[in-house]
């Protein structure tokens, strides 16, 4: 127990760095993924937490609009803030789901299901749950196709190339450098 | 909020070990075992947590139609506490500590005395109010080997993860980054990685 327990706390870490994966693939290919030969895509929605410990923890808010397209989205980043929490969107052909993800639980809450269609209370909450069973085959699946990449030869050139990203000038930086 | 309705905030357990057999008739059993039990004023037990029928946290009679929705298995873990006014049961218990001493015309009580009075100042209150009472539902998939807890709070967590573990003698492994690496289709060599795997750097990288 006390072995899973602390292989757990010292790879917490993987949550934040998947949320930013997510993020930079987003931009990069829309946000396209493959899980069990389905295409899905998962994109940033309109809450986001990014947070950085520097003696004391400063923690950047942004919610309403796409947080994650903002100037001071990607300016968090280059501070050194992480992604902690999220609110994303995930499309399956015609369905949708929102979710919040906590990065460093990696637990998923304020889910918001497509539509169930069940006649009888019990077909409703079967649909339901199987809905939600859905959603998490479908994230953590990605979840382990990021794991794939992070722990093999090839993380090294996607992590320059996000690193490159994260450090790509963008809107108002003449801005932030003259409050700066 | 819950799991017929409302939002969907949960913690999720990953179980370990062979579900029960026969499962429908087992499960009845044990949860029936751990049903929930009310507080009962003239007790010292000041928490109670058991089992109850999903929607209707007085039921705690289980039958294969309020349990079983193939493939899942849903019903509610209730605890009930006893949320004494705490200012009221301090000046109670000195009233009723003068009166004492007024009586026996003493100007000081025994540690043991001060702690009956207590009790009984204590027991008088609860038998003028009720207890707070909170359901929590379960959703379990035997299929799937996974549970599904609906709420995140540490504390009521930490109960229900006990709760369950006794009730029917398998393990529940909460959900993380890690442990859903190992519930996939991950080879064995990569999972091993994740052992030495270190946190990566994004700083701005050198121009070539």
């Amino acid at each position: 127990m006390s072995d899973l327990y602390e292989l757990a706390r010292a790879s917490a870490f993987l949550g934040n760095e998947f949320l930013l994966w997510l993020w930079y693939r987003e931009d990069r290919n829309d946000g396209v993924h493959s899980v069990g030969g389905q295409s899905c895509v998962i994109a940033f929605d309109d809450q986001l937490v990014l947070r950085v410990e520097l003696g004391e923890a400063e923690e950047s808010r942004l919610k309403g609009g796409a947080p994650s397209a903002a100037p001071e989205a990607r300016k968090a980043l280059q501070f050194g803030k992480r992604v902690t929490r999220a609110r994303l969107r995930l499309e399956r052909g015609e369905r949708e789901w929102r979710f919040n993800v906590d990065a460093e639980r990696f637990r998923l809450s304020s889910v918001r299901i497509p539509a169930v269609l069940g006649d009888s209370p019990e077909m409703q909450f079967i649909e339901r749950m199987d809905l939600v069973e859905e959603l998490e085959a479908c994230f953590f699946g990605v979840y382990r196709d990021f794991l794939r990449l992070r722990l093999g030869p090839d993380w090294e050139t996607e992590r320059v190339a996000i690193a490159r990203w994260i450090h790509e000038p963008v809107a108002g930086d003449e801005w932030f450098d003259r409050r700066s | 909020m819950g799991a017929l309705n409302g939002t969907i905030s949960y913690t999720l357990f990953h179980v370990e070990g062979d579900s029960p057999e026969p499962f429908r008739d087992t499960v009845t059993e044990r949860l029936g075992a751990f049903a929930f039990e009310e507080l009962r004023p003239d007790s010292d037990e000041d928490f109670s947590v058991g089992w109850c029928v999903v929607g209707d946290l007085l039921d705690t009679k289980f039958t294969r139609e309020s349990l079983f929705f193939e493939p899942y298995v849903c019903f509610s873990m209730r605890t009930d506490r006893w949320a004494l006014p705490a200012t009221l049961l301090k000046a109670l218990t000195k009233r009723r500590e003068e009166e004492r001493m007024a009586e026996r015309q003493t100007t000081r009580l025994s540690r043991a005395e001060k702690e009956q009075i207590r009790e009984e100042v204590a027991r008088g209150l609860k038998e003028q109010m009720l207890p707070s009472a909170g359901t929590i539902d379960v959703v379990w998939n035997p299929d799937a080997r996974m549970v599904r807890f609906w709420s995140q709070a540490t504390a009521r967590v930490e109960v229900f993860q006990e709760l369950f573990e006794a009730t029917f003698g398998l393990r529940l492994i909460e959900s993380g980054a890690y442990v859903e690496a190992l519930h996939g289709d991950l080879d064995p060599d990569t999972i091993g990685l994740l052992a030495t795997a270190e946190v990566s750097s994004f700083g701005q990288p050198e121009r070539s």
